[in-house]
């Protein structure tokens, strides 16, 4: 099974240090630079960010692939290597670097359009990027993008590899929720669930429905430790994920219904950290059928407390 | 009487639960697994009988974590340890909260025994209390700028509160 590269996250971006690198770049002709690489999923999206990040996993079916997207894909693998991540204006020189001789041959037009010309001309057949590893692409916003060819190329590119599914690997997505669970749960201590709580979200914001799907079906089917489901379901309602919003409420209403009181409490938990009023009710519903008195005081707190905030 | 706080690490331990195998009266061991003791003392706090000092005791508790999740704690009345032989001293606090710091206490010289015989006392009648999330996050934020040492706060606890002041 291939990789998706795909959409997984839209937030307004301004990141002073991204900008001040894109200034350092000696492309002094390209406006400040859109495209932000990672090499590991950023945990945390700066604040008030705006544009796409993609996250690319496992190998690429090269027969769904043009070799134009092929080369992209290959540029941007060869050329993230850094921690922190590359620019598009480092990107771009790292490629003048490599091509500049085939791009000069050619003319200097707009970096990427030279080096797909350079790259069409001289490798003739492009073949399958030597291997693909897990990165993210944070776009700016869609205008500026597209101020600019490189933009236009990337994006363009970006979509047509979206649409062409360049995949994320389903069961190596679903090996690393359960690996996740599976080292929580049996090292659940106060000082852990943090760290888990944040490995947990930026699972959340990389595979989206995906990851939902999986810790679901390992909470429905009570593959795991009480305690370890509790913490799961609360942490579910503390993720900063609009995309996933309503589907984590779907899943956390769902779990009001568990045959553990542990995950009913974790999903009421849940419910009250993600703030929607559509909540209410379903947590009123979980009071009526609640039979342990403990819990059922717990659960009328959420749901006052809930109704504090959202009414 | 004056009351003592305990935190809970995890408040299901605590329900009151009605299982085939449970004698009437007696209590199921997850209480014990919740209390965690060091060198035999178990770390409470004196809450005055008006509760006047409890949110500042919260607080204290609040600012030694680094995240912003909710707080279980159990209340119990001081005379269940009188009655079972269990001293109370004064424990050092060092939290970023200085008025708060001498509420803490100790409940000395714990043996196995006595901690059960203390949770067996003290289980049907402890006020079993929660603090949500965002009721733990308005508590910091309400004594920011006044009560806590802001320096002495884990930093990872510091940025969200840090975030949270933006978002307000």
């Amino acid at each position: 099974m291939a990789g998706t590269l795909r959409q997984v996250e839209t937030k307004r971006v301004v990141d002073p240090d991204v900008y001040s690198l894109a200034g350092a770049s000696s492309l002094g002709s390209v406006r400040p630079f859109q495209t932000w690489f990672h090499r590991s999923p950023p945990r945390v999206l700066p604040e008030g960010s705006s544009g796409s990040v993609y996250s690319l996993d496992k190998s690429v079916l090269s027969e769904d692939l043009t070799e134009r997207e092929l080369v992209l894909l290959d540029v941007l693998i060869r050329n993230t290597n850094s921690e922190r991540g590359v620019t598009l204006g480092q990107l771009a020189e790292s490629l003048f670097d490599s091509y500049g001789g085939i791009a000069s041959a050619l003319g200097r037009k707009p970096m990427f359009r030279s080096y797909f010309e350079a790259s069409n001309y001289v490798l003739g057949g492009v073949t399958r990027p030597p291997s693909t590893r897990s990165f993210w692409i944070f776009t700016w916003p869609e205008q500026a993008e597209a101020s600019t060819e490189e933009g236009i190329e990337i994006q363009s590119t970006l979509r047509v590899l979206a649409d062409a599914s360049v995949l994320a690997d389903n069961e190596a997505l679903k090996q690393r929720v359960e690996a996740l669970l599976r080292n929580y749960e049996f090292s659940s201590m106060d000082t852990e669930r943090g760290e888990f709580e944040q490995d947990l979200g930026a699972l959340v914001l990389e595979g989206g429905s995906s990851v939902l799907h999986h810790l679901d079906s390992a909470i429905t089917a009570q593959r795991l430790d009480p305690e370890a489901t509790s913490d799961i379901l609360g942490a579910l309602g503390k993720i900063h994920h609009p995309e996933t919003h309503r589907l984590r409420m779907q899943l956390l209403v769902k779990h009001l219904h568990h045959a553990s009181r542990w995950a009913r409490d974790g999903a009421a938990l849940g419910l009250v950290s993600l703030g929607d009023s559509q909540a209410l009710q379903p947590l009123r519903d979980a009071v009526g059928r609640e039979q342990v008195p403990d819990l059922k005081r717990d659960l009328i707190r959420a749901v006052r407390y809930l109704e504090s905030v959202v009414e | 009487m004056t009351s003592y706080l305990v935190k809970f690490s995890r408040k299901r331990n605590w329900d009151i639960l009605q299982f085939d195998w449970l004698v009437r009266g007696e209590v199921q061991s997850d209480p014990i697994t919740d209390l965690r003791t060091k060198d035999g003392k178990l770390s409470v706090w004196e809450i005055d009988e008006d509760r006047s000092n409890l949110e500042l005791v919260l607080l204290a508790l609040a600012c030694t974590r680094w995240d912003l999740d909710e707080i279980d704690f159990g209340l119990f009345n001081g005379e269940v340890a009188q009655e079972l032989g269990i001293a109370i001293e004064h424990g050092r606090a060092n939290t970023p909260v200085r008025r708060a710091n001498p509420y803490h206490r100790n409940l000395t010289e714990l043996t196995v025994s006595r901690l059960a015989n203390f949770v067996y006392a003290a289980f049907p009648h402890i006020e079993k209390e929660r603090r949500l999330p965002g009721e733990v996050t308005k508590l910091i934020l309400e004594a920011w700028s006044g009560e806590v040492k802001q320096d002495e706060v884990d930093a990872r606890l510091r940025e969200k509160i840090e975030q949270a002041i933006g978002t307000q």
